[in-house]
């Protein structure tokens, strides 16, 4: 598949031929359905997004004019798809978690402490991640998403969820270090008074 | 340890490679010194490389066969953009015509409030949602875009704002005497608009009209069937009225055939 085919492919479907579209489908429906599972935290509620974002990138491939990628017009969509989700189901607030003003400030990291680094190898981290990911606010764990999983930049990030260089630029930061701080106290870390004043005073 | 604070918010720039050659060097030749910092970096680089690999995601059986089968039996059509040129011509006048009665001295003394609120709050409920239901698939460089629904918006409100005069569209394009957006009672939007001479009678007797008056009868024509009335049209011996280049595949087209 080249980015020449995809291309001949969304032309093709703009002018109606559905089995153009039906491979650009197959052809996304994973990286979709990745962002969805994650974002709406629930496979059916994940399912359900994933096609209403198709459906949406169907009726409205007349608006998309290659000016980002299609892969970040078909993410926003699914990203919009999430949130018309959560937001009919009542289910928006209740599923991000705690608040944003909460600083992960506390707590840091132990210089003895089992560090996702050393874990690295481990099996087990990506599972925690996976956790890690669905205990932080939806505010961060997009972001992260699209970043991690999807490599996408700060620039397709702030298009894909119609926010400000800023808000993403603060986001990654503060979802990445609050996802850090999960993943050391899932391994039953916790800091000691020692290494609270390191953390404070900082490294010189 | 924890990182520096002067060095937070450069961090993640500097593992998501979003920072210019010059600012990566000084990041990487603090990342040298301060093991703080390093650590930081280390982890998110650890996280990104055990992260949850979308080629790993198992897609939901059929799932694209479920998609394709709802366009197809739901037949979900494609939206198209709005024919800007056939739209903007009626705001245009209409603005030209609340400028002109503005103008009149005494014709607007009261406040705006006091302006009759007539038959066009439907029209600017229909565009209000067609700006909304677009809206998501816009891109960024679409500002342009934007900009002109804004202004056509704004165009719209001063038609709430209008008399009677410009209150129906049908109206104030006839003055006009160019092609034209007619919203009907039920919300039907026309963006083309076909008058037919009594002569056309024999060839809309295959359709049944919508409404009827002294003066004319009309007709409400889907996209299909209006661009098999234009191949007859073509070789009909009358002459008849359509705006410039009727596009079939925007809305419903309305056909006025005259008595």
């Amino acid at each position: 598949m080249t980015d020449r085919q995809e291309q001949i492919w969304i032309d093709d479907a703009r002018r109606g031929d559905q089995e153009a579209f039906a491979q650009l489908v197959h052809l996304y429906e994973k990286r979709v359905y990745a962002l969805t599972l994650r974002m709406c935290k629930n496979p059916a509620d994940a399912e359900e997004a994933a096609q209403e974002a198709f459906l949406a990138a169907w009726q409205g491939l007349a608006f998309f004019r290659g000016e980002s990628s299609f892969s970040t017009w078909l993410y926003r969509l699914a990203s919009n798809a999430c949130v018309d989700l959560l937001r009919r189901e009542g289910r928006h607030r209740s599923a991000a978690g705690p608040s944003l003003n909460d600083e992960e400030a506390a707590v840091d990291v132990a210089d003895d402490a089992p560090s996702p680094h050393a874990l690295a190898e481990r099996a087990e981290l990506r599972q925690q991640i996976e956790e890690g990911l669905s205990a932080l606010p939806e505010e961060y764990r997009q972001v992260l998403i699209l970043r991690e999983m999807h490599q996408q930049t700060y620039d397709e990030i702030a298009e894909i969820l119609s926010l400000d260089l800023g808000t993403v630029k603060s986001r990654i930061n503060r979802g990445r270090k609050r996802l850090r701080k999960i993943l050391l106290e899932s391994w039953n870390f916790s800091a000691t008074p020692a290494s609270k004043q390191a953390e404070k005073e900082g490294c010189k | 340890m924890r990182y520096c604070d002067d060095y937070a918010a450069l961090l993640d720039l500097y593992v998501d490679g979003e920072l210019s050659p010059e600012e990566m060097s000084h990041v990487q030749d603090h990342l040298d010194r301060c093991p703080g910092c390093r650590a930081y970096v280390d982890d998110a680089l650890a996280i990104r490389a055990a992260f949850p690999d979308v080629e790993e995601t198992e897609v939901p059986a059929g799932f694209a066969e479920g998609v394709m089968a709802r366009i197809q039996t739901d037949a979900i059509p494609q939206k198209k953009p709005t024919p800007w040129r056939k739209v903007l011509p009626t705001l245009a006048a209409c603005c030209a015509l609340v400028i002109l009665l503005r103008s009149v001295p005494g014709m607007f003394s009261g406040s705006k409030a006091e302006a009759p609120a007539m038959a066009a709050p439907a029209m600017t409920t229909e565009s209000a949602s067609d700006e909304k239901s677009e809206a998501v698939f816009e891109e960024p460089a679409t500002i342009m875009d934007r900009q002109i629904a804004a202004d056509s918006s704004d165009a719209v409100t001063e038609v709430a704002e209008a008399p009677a005069e410009c209150a129906a569209p049908q109206e104030a394009e006839k003055a006009a005497g160019g092609p034209y957006a007619y919203t009907d009672l039920s919300g039907t939007v026309y963006t083309s608009i076909l008058t037919l001479p009594p002569e056309g009678a024999e060839l809309m007797a295959a359709y049944a009209p919508v409404s009827e008056s002294g003066t004319e009868v009309q007709y409400e024509l889907t996209p299909e069937e209006a661009q098999a009335l234009l191949v007859q049209l073509e070789t009909a011996t009358f002459s008849y009225q359509s705006e410039d280049g009727i596009d079939p595949t925007t809305d419903m087209i309305l056909v006025v055939l005259s008595k």
